[in-house]
């Protein structure tokens, strides 16, 4: 039997102006990716460019699509044919800052595919070596006031908009995800061995090792759901759940007026 | 009164002689900066106008063609300069007027007598085709040297060129024709064509 868990919070006015905000923002995006645009090369050094093979590497790549942002210290482009990047493969390296349909995702190593024109994939996979030198997630995505950690990321996109993102950890490194709901004063922390966040949805979806906590609760399952929109979290199948007393922070005591200063 | 009007006739028919002949003329002085061939004191070795010249290689094979509205000579070095020229040159191995002919205008070009490189000033656009390439390159820039043995084509002043219809906006060229190669040593800004 699924367990349920529902964040309780009131939706003032001041949320559903918040939400018609996000919603606003989130507008220009899908719009501006609905047809195959040019690419802004705003800054870039030392290009240089095999017009046989059409390849292209640069230093400091800044590039722009609509509201599509791709930055980093390095890019490797193959598939470059007669100057189209139409159907064009970047490898970016070096603190590679991505931003797309309102989402942010920094990491030190991405591969972007674009497939027609259009911004089709997004893959971050680092090396073994490389991912054990690193102290922190080698993926770090913030979306839609969600973090999201992890040791792999494949972020997949139709027609140039974001259709659901893949995110893996690696063995004692799960994925981690927090979500500030939007009516509540808490926020909700989660890891799993996968997290998966389906745009049409508006789901993420855990499995393997899933942990939950919110508040004073938390909850250890294999398969879960947590739904943006909702604040509900889903456990399919065996679930732990763990409710701890809240901790009473002792009242103040009432100075003592002959001794104080 | 017949004699008469077949005098003036004469008369009128050597005048414009005359007038043909001393407009024939070219004046063998002339200044050593473009476009002001009328200055005394200097000379050219030679100075030709609306020419078109045929430069063949070592092998007979026409190394390039250049159409040019002057083309003069200085007597000191030598220095071969052509004024508002348009050259054309086929990449070795490339059939002439072939796909892959480069096309070259200038304001200002210095030839070369022995050498093999063209340098092009003012107002240079340079348009052609890598070998593997089905979309054309186009370079515009102040100063542009064209080396017509290595193919290798290189400006240090600020360069505009397209590939297809890649725009881009640089501080610099190295492109090497023959090899398909073009890099840029300073900072670019773009618009990429999907």
């Amino acid at each position: 039997m699924p367990l349920l868990h529902r964040d309780r919070g009131r939706r003032g006015p001041l949320s559903v102006l918040a939400a018609a905000g996000i919603l606003l923002c989130l507008l220009p995006a899908h719009a501006a990716s609905d047809k195959r645009e040019a690419i802004v090369l705003r800054r870039s050094t030392n290009p240089a460019f095999d017009l046989n093979n059409g390849t292209v590497s640069a230093a400091n790549v800044e590039l722009v699509q609509g509201s599509t942002l791709l930055k980093a210290s390095k890019a490797d482009a193959t598939g470059w044919v007669d100057g189209k990047y139409e159907n064009s493969t970047w490898k970016l390296t070096g603190d590679v800052h991505l931003e797309f349909n309102g989402a942010k995702l920094d990491t030190q190593s991405a591969t972007v595919v674009f497939a027609d024109g259009r911004l089709d994939t997004i893959k971050v996979q680092p090396a073994p070596a490389q991912a054990a030198q690193q102290k922190k997630s080698p993926v770090h995505l913030e979306m839609k006031g969600a973090v999201l950690d992890a040791q792999t990321a494949t972020v997949a996109f139709a027609d140039g908009r974001m259709r659901n993102v893949q995110t893996q950890g690696a063995q004692g490194l799960p994925a981690q995800f927090s979500h500030q709901f939007k009516t509540s004063s808490k926020r909700v922390h989660g890891r799993a061995g996968r997290i998966d966040y389906d745009v049409a949805e508006d789901l993420m979806r855990f499995s393997g090792g899933t942990w939950y906590a919110l508040g004073n609760t938390e909850m250890e399952t294999q398969v879960a759901t947590y739904s943006f929109s909702t604040g509900v979290f889903k456990a399919d199948g065996e679930a732990q759940a763990i409710l701890r007393s809240e901790e009473r922070v002792p009242a103040p005591s009432t100075p003592n007026r002959a001794t104080a200063k | 009164m017949k004699n008469l009007r077949v005098l003036a006739t004469v008369m009128i028919v050597a005048l414009a002689a005359l007038a043909i002949w001393v407009a024939g003329i070219k004046p063998r002085a002339g200044g050593t900066a473009a476009g002001n061939p009328d200055t005394p004191g200097s000379a050219y070795d030679y100075d030709a106008r609306d020419v078109l010249v045929r430069q063949m290689g070592p092998d007979g094979a026409l190394q390039y063609e250049l159409e040019a509205k002057q083309v003069t000579q200085q007597p000191g070095n030598g220095q071969i300069s052509a004024q508002d020229l348009v050259m054309h040159h086929d990449p070795a191995g490339g059939a002439p007027d072939g796909a892959n002919r480069w096309t070259l205008t200038a304001s200002h070009a210095n030839l070369p007598e022995s050498g093999t490189a063209i340098t092009l000033q003012g107002q240079v656009h340079a348009q052609g085709r890598p070998p593997n390439s089905r979309a054309q390159i186009s370079v515009d820039t102040d100063l542009l040297t064209y080396n017509l043995e290595t193919q290798d084509v290189s400006s240090d002043k600020p360069v505009d060129f397209s590939w297809g219809d890649s725009r881009f906006h640089c501080g610099n060229l190295r492109m090497n024709i023959k090899l398909g190669t073009l890099s840029v040593e300073s900072e670019c800004n773009a618009t990429l064509a999907p």
